[in-house]
């Protein structure tokens, strides 16, 4: 059970040739890791330098936004204290011509008075936007005075109180001519409110005329600043604290406890703006509008314009107003660092995304130095491989130029291994060998893969056998880019295959004279038959003669002697055609003249041995390329062993010889009716060294075997039903 | 087939050239030669075959040289033998003469070597032809003896005085010497000796 498992799992281990290559493949970590750290720090700098650059953008894009915030922060703040100021004008404007007014400066009218009085009350409690309402006269004595307590309106006793004339409100309308408006550029908390006041007032004053076109007295309305205060810190965002600065540079509202937070009214810190911010109070008070960078803080300013008293004038005509052209200034700051604390605010994220990133890229780095230096690896494998092999091996183009070779191919030309990049095949093989392979190389270059055996000279001197072959290398869509031609030198393999058909030559050679050896009784006795009658011929003729004898008798015996003589020539003339050596080249040959020339041979022995030598011959045989000594050798041995297994034989004695087509070749066939072959020797009768026969050196179906498989043939036998055996040998026809 | 006067070489060759060869050169010394091309041809003959020599070729298809002079002997057949033999048959040629041939001659051979054996034969032969006439009539001598004469005659060939053939053959005396008498007769005998010698002639056939 171990043992099967073990054997299953050492076979998964070795999942096919590629794997088995690669892992052939030597990984240096050492070098793994230098490239990792190369190919990881230097997409690290890069992957830093595209943050860096992603970090600016962003920051500027904090900077534009927040300029844009800050610029309409601006216009809503300019537009709301417009709409805000706005109906208080209207209302100035309506007030200043009411029909009491003149009655109550000119007449002392207090009914007028009074009138004007609950008039007041009711506008303070209508509209909400005043806290005190008051008519002064020109002495600076109030006529009619509404506050506020509580938060409700209601008419204060009117005493003349004569406190108005060193009030700015007071002192500055009763300066302007009909119709102007001035607003207290500074919070001027004098009003007589009971209790607290709720908001900071903010004096509207205006001047009134008798109908005499003198000033009479004054009209002091005062607004409700928190209202403005309200309007405009629902304003404040995204773009900055907004501070509202007056005309001699004290805030308004301004910077709040906490810094730029909102601010609220800042009467108590008047002139300070122009005292914590001396540049930018420079910059501010002559221009209408503009920016300013202070320290870390960035000022975006604004004139609010000047505010018409006509209904309906337009906001951007310019009304004189104590001399002045514009009210306040309305001003945006923003904190620079504000906008940087953003941006470093979402730094330590980005950190930790550069983090994961640059580790990220460490791996993949790791992950990419492995593949690179393992496919160098596998590259330099192959490489190796490819250099060593002893095949020649080439890349050539569509346009016949090498593209790429090993080092053997190189070798073989003879030239350097880098002196054949680019060259034309050829320049590089010479004009015969390249008209020699020119047809397949177009064949190659029409994308057939091509092998076929040549022999060049490549300048080595004696021309060398090759096999080539040419693999087209052909893109998806068909395309041939060139071929792969791979070569081998098979010089050497020819050599030896001629050396080992000589080699049989001469075994064939040596084996027939062996045969011969044995046949030499029956070949003696062929001889000695002719050569004793010619003997005996003569000596009757010469005893014939010497007594004078008969002529007529004599030339019948001298005929005989001739025909006898001519029977030895005709032996030996047979004996020596079969004894010589054989040319070593192959033609093609007739069988049946093959099996005719050694029965011819045999039947001297067959009719010694009182056997029946039958040879039975298919008319039509088509023609086999060989060595004609060689199969005569091959028909002999098998006659000569079927002439020897029927010596034993009692009774009749009959070898047939027999030749037949089969199928694209010849068969021949030789059976007799001896014995058969033992059935202990099997297949083995065709090995060296073994036979039935005793005193027989086994040579001859060996030989036979060796010269029947060298012509691309087969031989076997089999024991026939009706008893002996029969040898038969095939050979391809010289057409195939 | 009339018998010719005259010895006659009788030539056995399964090659006709051969054989035909051996005619002429024994016709060419004035010899007389009858040819046959197989062992089985000269056996259809052989009982006519009365005087002279047998030549025989060893090596031949059918019934080989060695097995007609076994079956002629078998046959009491008794002319000389010479067997011709190939090169190398030596082995061959010694169970030839073990079997009874007179001589063998290796081929090729020499004609003068060959004529000389077959004189030698013929004269073998000849001497042979006394032998047997002497034998044929010394058979028809015996041959006129009766039974009870041919059983006196072996006791008086051993040696036997006439007494002791008498006690031995159950009769007297006096008609063992009237058998001895016609056997004396019949036979054209002399003496004991004599009949001794007839006997042997018979003996040895």
């Amino acid at each position: 059970m171990a043992a099967t498992g073990s054997l299953g799992r050492s076979a998964a281990r070795w999942p096919g040739s590629a794997q088995v290559l690669r892992r052939a493949v030597p990984i240096s970590g050492q070098r793994v890791l230098t490239l990792t750290l190369a190919f990881g720090g230097a997409f690290s700098l890069l992957l830093g330098l595209v943050f860096h650059l992603y970090q600016s953008a962003e920051r500027e894009g904090h900077q534009a936004a927040a300029d844009v915030a800050r610029t309409r922060l601006l216009e809503q703040c300019v537009i709301a204290a417009r709409e805000e100021l706005g109906p208080v004008l209207a209302d100035v404007g309506y007030l200043r011509g009411d029909p009491d007014i003149h009655p109550l400066l000119e007449n002392a009218d207090e009914q007028a008075g009074a009138r004007l009085t609950q008039e007041y009350v009711a506008l303070l409690r209508h509209t909400g936007r005043y806290d005190e309402a008051y008519v002064v006269d020109a002495d600076g004595r109030e006529r009619v005075a509404v506050g506020t307590e509580d938060g409700r309106p209601l008419a204060l006793g009117v005493g003349g109180r004569p406190g108005w004339r060193g009030q700015p409100s007071f002192s500055e309308a009763l300066r302007l001519p009909e119709g102007h408006v001035y607003v207290s550029l500074s919070v001027s908390p004098q009003g007589r409110s009971r209790g607290a006041p709720a908001t900071p007032p903010l004096q509207v004053a205006t001047p009134l005329f008798g109908a005499d076109r003198l000033v009479r007295g004054v009209l002091v309305l005062g607004y409700r600043g928190q209202r403005m205060l309200d309007r405009l810190g629902g304003l404040v965002g995204e773009g900055g604290a907004l501070w509202l600065i007056s005309r001699d540079g004290a805030w308004l509202m301004g910077p709040g406890r906490d810094g730029l937070g909102q601010g609220g009214w800042t009467g108590s810190q008047a002139s300070r703006f122009a005292q914590a911010y001396p540049q930018a109070w420079e910059q501010m008070s002559r221009l209408t509008s503009g920016t300013v960078e202070t320290g870390a803080q960035r000022v975006q300013f604004r004139r609010i314009l000047p505010l018409s008293s006509d209904e309906g004038a337009d906001a951007a005509r310019p009304a004189s107003l104590a001399g002045a052209d514009y009210i306040w200034i309305a001003a945006v700051v923003s904190d620079q660092d504000a906008v940087r604390m953003r941006t470093q605010a979402a730094e330590p994220h980005e950190g930790l995304a550069y983090g994961v990133l640059a580790s990220f890229s460490f791996a993949v780095a790791g992950a990419l130095a492995f593949a690179y230096v393992r496919s160098r690896g596998l590259a330099r494998a192959l490489e190796q491989i490819v250099d060593n092999l002893p095949e020649f091996v080439a890349y050539v183009d569509a346009d016949q130029r090498y593209r790429f070779n090993n080092l053997s191919y190189t070798k073989s030309l003879g030239i350097r291994p880098n002196q054949l990049y680019g060259r034309g095949v050829r320049d590089v093989l010479g004009a015969e060998a390249y008209e020699r392979l020119q047809p397949q190389i177009r064949q190659a270059l029409a994308g057939q893969r091509v092998s076929f055996d040549t022999r060049l000279n490549l300048g080595q001197g004696c021309p060398r056998d090759m096999s080539v072959s040419y693999i087209p290398d052909v893109t998806e869509s068909g395309e041939v880019r060139g071929f792969y031609a791979v070569a081998r030198d098979i010089t050497e393999l020819r050599a030896a295959e001629r050396r080992e058909r000589q080699r049989m030559l001469e075994l064939a050679h040596v084996s027939r004279f062996a045969s011969m050896g044995a046949m030499a009784t029956e070949i003696a006795h062929e001889v000695n038959q002719p050569l004793a009658a010619i003997a005996m011929y003569s000596a009757a003729c010469l005893r014939t003669l010497a007594k004078g004898g008969d002529t007529a008798v004599v030339t019948g015996w001298l005929t005989s002697i001739n025909a006898q003589a001519k029977r030895v020539g005709e032996v030996v003339q047979r004996l020596r055609q079969f004894l010589q050596m054989g040319g070593a080249e192959r033609a093609p040959i007739g069988m049946n003249e093959v099996v005719r020339e050694v029965a011819g041979l045999a039947s001297v022995e067959a009719r010694a041995q009182d056997v029946d030598l039958l040879v039975d011959l298919a008319p039509e045989l088509p023609a086999v390329l060989a060595d004609r000594i060689l199969l005569e050798q091959v028909v002999l041995n098998l006659v000569r062993n079927a002439l020897d297994a029927v010596g034993q034989q009692t009774g009749p004695r009959r070898v047939v010889v027999q030749t037949r087509p089969a199928g694209e070749g010849v068969e021949v066939s030789v059976a007799d009716n001896g014995p058969g072959v033992p059935a202990g020797l099997g297949r083995n009768v065709f090995d060296s060294f073994v036979s039935s026969k005793p005193g027989a050196l086994g040579m001859g179906l060996a030989v036979s075997r060796s010269i029947v498989e060298a012509h691309e043939g087969g031989i076997s036998y089999t024991n026939n039903p009706e008893g002996g055996s029969t040898f038969r040998f095939t050979l391809p026809s010289a057409s195939v | 087939m009339t018998m010719p006067p005259g010895p006659m070489v009788y030539i056995v060759d399964d090659d006709a050239a051969v054989r035909e060869s051996l005619s002429a050169l024994l016709s060419s010394v004035d010899l007389r030669a009858q040819v046959y091309g197989s062992a089985e041809e000269f056996l259809a003959v052989a009982d006519e075959v009365k005087r002279g020599c047998l030549l025989i070729d060893v090596r031949m298809p059918g019934m080989s040289g060695l097995e007609l002079q076994r079956t002629l002997r078998e046959r009491g057949f008794d002319l000389p033998v010479v067997v011709v033999t190939g090169h190398g048959d030596v082995p061959m040629a010694v169970r030839a003469m073990k079997a009874g041939a007179v001589d063998f001659i290796e081929k090729p051979f020499n004609e003068q070597e060959l004529l000389e054996r077959i004189q030698g034969c013929l004269k073998a032969d000849a001497e042979l032809q006394q032998v047997r006439q002497a034998r044929d009539d010394a058979v028809g001598r015996i041959g006129q003896l009766t039974q009870r004469e041919v059983e006196v005659m072996e006791l008086l060939v051993a040696g036997k005085p006439s007494k002791l053939i008498a006690s031995a053959l159950g009769i007297s005396e006096k008609t063992v010497d009237v058998h001895r008498f016609n056997v004396m007769r019949k036979t054209s005998t002399r003496s004991v000796a004599e009949l001794v010698q007839l006997w042997a002639l018979v003996r040895r056939g």
